[in-house]
């Protein structure tokens, strides 16, 4: 719908003012104390300009302009080829107790960071404990022993607080973590407290109470949320009731009774050994400074060696419905089109990586292109393959107006069925991995994200100089190598298709699909 | 520490440019400020100032559709753009080798951007918006508390009376002709800031910049805002609206007027925002999620906004069966009560506004953006390094005197969403 054409002529406003161009070369540099300095300061040539309203239709530019040395603007500036990107190295280290400490250089930068992550996360959590590992991540710093002193909740907060870090914790489906980012000055410190809260928490009855009905009211929240929804049904679907991977880590049921401090602190003993964790430290100092400060704050943590990995659920056989979550009225559809995708060693890591850019991982994707570009169906399509220790869910997502869905659901599948069926194009190709292997650097550009990439290795096994061969496997991919993942890994028959949306609405279109029964389910 | 250095320029058509050099990773971060934002729409053009940057990447006269960002991730780079209040910001981190393809990019479409607009890009980004407002707002529970509060806060006449994502209708209205008249108003040299911050060299920076940007014509002076953007701080009364909603839980907010960002006592209300609202031992989480256990979570920031006034937001979603009149009373007897502050809550404040502040200046592309926004709002990008002296700086005495003056009962508009089914 559209103004009809002789309709009013906008005006955006008229100028009173006149301007008074500001001419002056400065140059200034502020060094760390805060002290300012100015450097010389010279006057050029000066440029006056009118007021006066503007209306639609007149073009206000004048045309007295000093000459410049112009460009072509026909061409487009020289990309030149990829250039390759020498990734941190971390010192590495094991502690007498058996804790693995990576040190990874961050030069003169002003914080630090520092990130414990203890293997298992929900992984680990029976189908009765579904929520238990992030409540446990969630009450390791509500109270915790620090150099001898219980110190309660709010008095850990206070010591954040008062040290300037951000302290977080959390879980995820195969770790939790604890981290501390802080100025650099206090990395030390800091770690003490980091050390604290993983080693020593207190785990309080009323804290644990408090924490617990904290979470219930965050499912309650999330169970209205229709991104949440599609997301966790899409697991529940792959996955089955069985496998941690399926559920929520919130819990599935709002009823959280059953996670109580026994199984709090049973959780914490199992998993919280010095043998089944890895500590990453990202600072400037010396490796020696940092490796001593490590020391004293986890030099006596004690323990069992770690714990024994789950035995592997049973496996699920999934149906071919699509299942659809009901929020009746909704104004558009989230949907999830998913697979088990495959865990962080697989050997087909750049293959996916590049095949993952083309199909949904860069606003260029395919995925993006047609939703969003050229149909406007949506703000954004994507997609990504989790890898976790094990295979966890290939995702493609979007959120589309609501009469679109079934179109939507059709394109994704045409999209990734072109992905197996066709080569893709030279020029998209090396795009697609010019791309990949150039956004390496970036992830790098802060302390914390030195350090996730780290934590990231070490979780998996992997070795920690694994990104110097990164921009080098990026490039080696072939096209057909592309199209044999995509039809290693995106069988149709293997993709589910959930959708959290207005089934009255939507139902009877995603019918003449043929890709199955359309079912209506409750929150997972 | 850091560093920061910034080389600053001026080009005869009035394009200010800032070289902040910063070699410790070879990426450059490039940014642009437009002073043109929300505030600049009148009646029945609400949202278009975000339609309008949707158009932005739609392609210029050098640019086919989707160019800029297929050569920007061929690049290996990232880019957005966001639209704002005030302003409308574009950006682009690229290895730092790709500088001038990013300046040829910005330059070509703060130049000729028109020749590339077309009616069926124009409907293809108003469907693209209108799914954005979908997603972001009307399919999130609470999603319209921003529209409700701004409504309340800002008389009709005043710029941030309507939100930045605009109305359905007025996104609908939207005609190339708009787009034209827009372009021609606001994308001017003389209206924007561009700065540069990575590794890069200063000498060769500019010359690249001069070549790509200066020949593009100086604009006239950008029009006074529409309205009435001069208002009281105070808004004498003190608000209330409740909303019945499919939400699953009680959430209250409340907000208030503050000084604008450019005001002296704009850092007093950061600080006191921290002390109110931030992480877990600050009085909002301290009252209402650990003692009294009223609430599950809190949340509550400050607005860096510089027309009239700008605004204090906190919020607090209540656990199930909470009364939410006992949710705002809690709520609102914090507001009363940080006219008593202990100088530790102030120090602490101050501890945490630090290692903020350098994480937002970590990344070159955030740190670009804050120096064209100081260059914007202040006409100084390196007054950006005096910021953590400026929050050391304010004391107790000044968040109790904000407190008590301008957090006060007449000051404050407060917005309560009740279940549906609680209802």
């Amino acid at each position: 719908m559209s103004r009809p054409s002789g309709a009013r002529r906008v005006s955006w406003g008229r100028a009173t003012g006149i301007a008074v161009a500001r001419v002056s070369r400065v140059a200034g540099t502020w060094l760390g104390g805060g002290v300012a300095a100015i450097a010389s300061a010279w006057v050029t040539g000066c440029v006056s300009a009118g007021g006066g309203s503007v209306t639609v239709g007149v073009d206000p530019r004048t045309a007295e302009e000093e000459a410049v040395v112009a460009v072509d603007r026909t061409i487009v500036p020289d990309v030149g080829p990829v250039r390759d990107f020498d990734a941190p190295t971390p010192d590495e280290h094991v502690l007498a107790n058996g804790l693995r400490v990576w040190l990874v250089p961050v030069g003169r930068r002003a914080l630090g960071y520092a990130e414990l992550l203890v293997r298992g996360g929900a992984s680990t959590t029976a189908p009765e404990e579904a929520g238990l590992a992030t409540l446990v991540a969630d009450l390791l710093d509500e109270g915790a022993t620090l150099d001898g002193r219980d110190l309660s909740a709010l008095e850990i907060s206070v010591e954040a607080d008062r040290l300037g870090a951000r302290l977080r914790t959390g879980a995820t489906y195969d770790a939790v973590t604890a981290s501390v980012e802080v100025v650099q000055p206090r990395l030390a410190e800091a770690l003490g407290l980091l050390a604290a809260v993983t080693v020593r928490p207190t785990f309080s009855a009323p804290e644990v109470e408090r924490v617990r009905a904290l979470q219930v009211g965050r499912l309650l929240e999330s169970r209205d949320e229709t991104r949440w929804l599609a997301e966790h049904t899409l697991r529940a679907v792959l996955y089955g009731p069985d496998d941690p991977y399926g559920r929520p880590l919130l819990g599935d049921t709002t009823d959280l009774s059953r996670l109580d401090r026994a199984s709090v602190t049973r959780y914490h003993r199992r998993h919280f050994t010095p043998e089944g964790a890895v500590l990453i430290v990202v600072g400037a100092a010396d490796a020696e400074d940092l490796l001593a400060a490590v020391e004293r704050s986890f030099g006596d943590w004690t323990g069992a060696g770690a714990a024994p990995a789950p035995a592997p659920p049973a496996p699920w056989a999934r149906g071919t419905e699509i299942h659809v979550v009901d929020k009746p009225g909704a104004p558009q559809s989230e949907i999830r089109i998913g697979a088990i995708g495959v865990s962080r060693a697989t050997p087909d890591y750049f293959p996916l990586t590049v095949l993952n850019t083309l199909l949904g991982g860069a606003f260029t994707s395919r995925l993006n292109s047609v939703l969003r570009e050229e149909k406007g169906l949506t703000y954004g399509a994507f997609s990504r393959f989790h890898m976790g220790v094990r295979p966890g869910p290939f995702v493609a997502r979007t959120a589309v107006h609501t009469p679109a869905t079934a179109e939507a659901v059709a394109d994704i599948l045409r999209e990734i069925g072109r992905l197996r069926d066709e080569v893709v194009p030279d020029a998209e190709l090396e795009r697609a991995k010019a791309y990949t292997a150039l956004e390496l650097p970036r992830r790098f550009e802060t302390a914390a994200g030195r350090g996730a990439r780290m934590a990231e290795l070490a979780q998996h096994g992997l070795a920690a100089d694994t990104y110097d061969g990164y921009v080098e496997g990026i490039l080696a991919v072939s096209a057909d190598d592309v199209r044999g993942v995509a039809r290693r890994y995106l069988e149709p028959s293997e993709l589910a298709v959930v959708i959290a949306g207005s089934f009255e609405t939507i139902a009877p279109a995603l019918g003449t699909l043929n890709l199955g029964t359309v079912v209506r389910r409750g929150p997972p | 520490m850091l560093d920061l250095s910034c080389e600053r320029h001026t080009l005869a058509n009035g394009l200010r440019v800032n070289l902040a050099p910063d070699p410790s990773v070879p990426v450059a971060g490039v940014n642009l400020w437009y002073g043109v934002g929300s505030r600049n729409e009148p009646e029945g053009l609400t949202g278009f100032a975000h339609l309008f940057e949707h158009m932005m990447f739609q392609g210029s006269e050098n640019v086919p559709k989707n160019q800029h960002f297929e050569l920007v991730e061929r690049a290996g780079g990232s880019l957005n753009a966001t639209t704002w209040f005030d302003r409308t910001n574009y950006f682009e981190t690229v290895p730092a080798h790709y500088l001038e393809l990013a300046l040829w990019l910005e330059s070509d479409r703060m130049g000729w951007m028109l020749p590339a607009m077309t009616q069926e890009k124009l409907d293809n980004q108003r469907d693209v918006v209108k799914n954005e407002k979908r997603w972001r707002y009307d399919n999130q529970p609470y999603g319209d508390w921003d529209e409700r509060l701004q409504k309340l806060l800002y008389p009709a006449s005043h710029p941030y009376h309507h939100t930045v994502i605009g109305s359905m209708d007025d996104i609908d209205a939207a005609t190339l002709d708009d787009v034209k008249g827009f372009f021609e108003t606001f994308y001017v040299p003389n209206n924007a800031v561009l700065t540069v911050c990575g590794d890069f060299d200063p000498g060769v920076a500019i010359e690249l910049i001069e070549r790509h940007f200066g020949g593009i014509p100086r604009g006239a002076e950008v029009p006074d805002l529409p309205g009435e953007p001069d208002i009281p701080l105070h808004a004498g009364a003190a608000v209330f609206e409740d909303v019945v909603a499919d939400v699953p839980l009680p959430r209250v907010y409340v907000a208030s007027r503050i000084p604008t960002f450019t005001d002296q006592a704009f850092h007093t209300a950061e600080v006191a925002g921290e002390i109110l609202a931030n992480g877990r031992a600050s009085r909002l989480y301290r009252s209402l999620v650990r003692e009294q256990r009223v609430a599950k979570d809190i949340v509550g920031y400050v607005f860096p906004l510089g027309t009239g006034a700008s605004m204090m937001v906190s919020w607090a979603t209540g656990y199930p069966g909470v009364e939410p009149e006992t949710l705002q009373r809690a709520l609102l007897d914090e507001l009363d009560g940080l006219t008593s502050v202990a100088p530790t809550e102030t120090a602490r404040a101050v501890a945490r506004s630090e290692t903020r502040f350098f994480g937002q200046i970590e990344q070159v592309g955030d740190r670009a953006d804050l120096l064209s926004m100081f260059t914007h709002y202040f006409d100084d990008p390196l007054r950006l390094a005096g910021e953590v002296d400026r929050l050391r700086a304010v004391t107790t005495r000044d968040v109790e005197g904000f407190a008590d003056d301008v957090l006060s009962a007449d000051n404050r508009v407060v917005l309560t969403y009740v279940p549906r089914e609680a209802a």
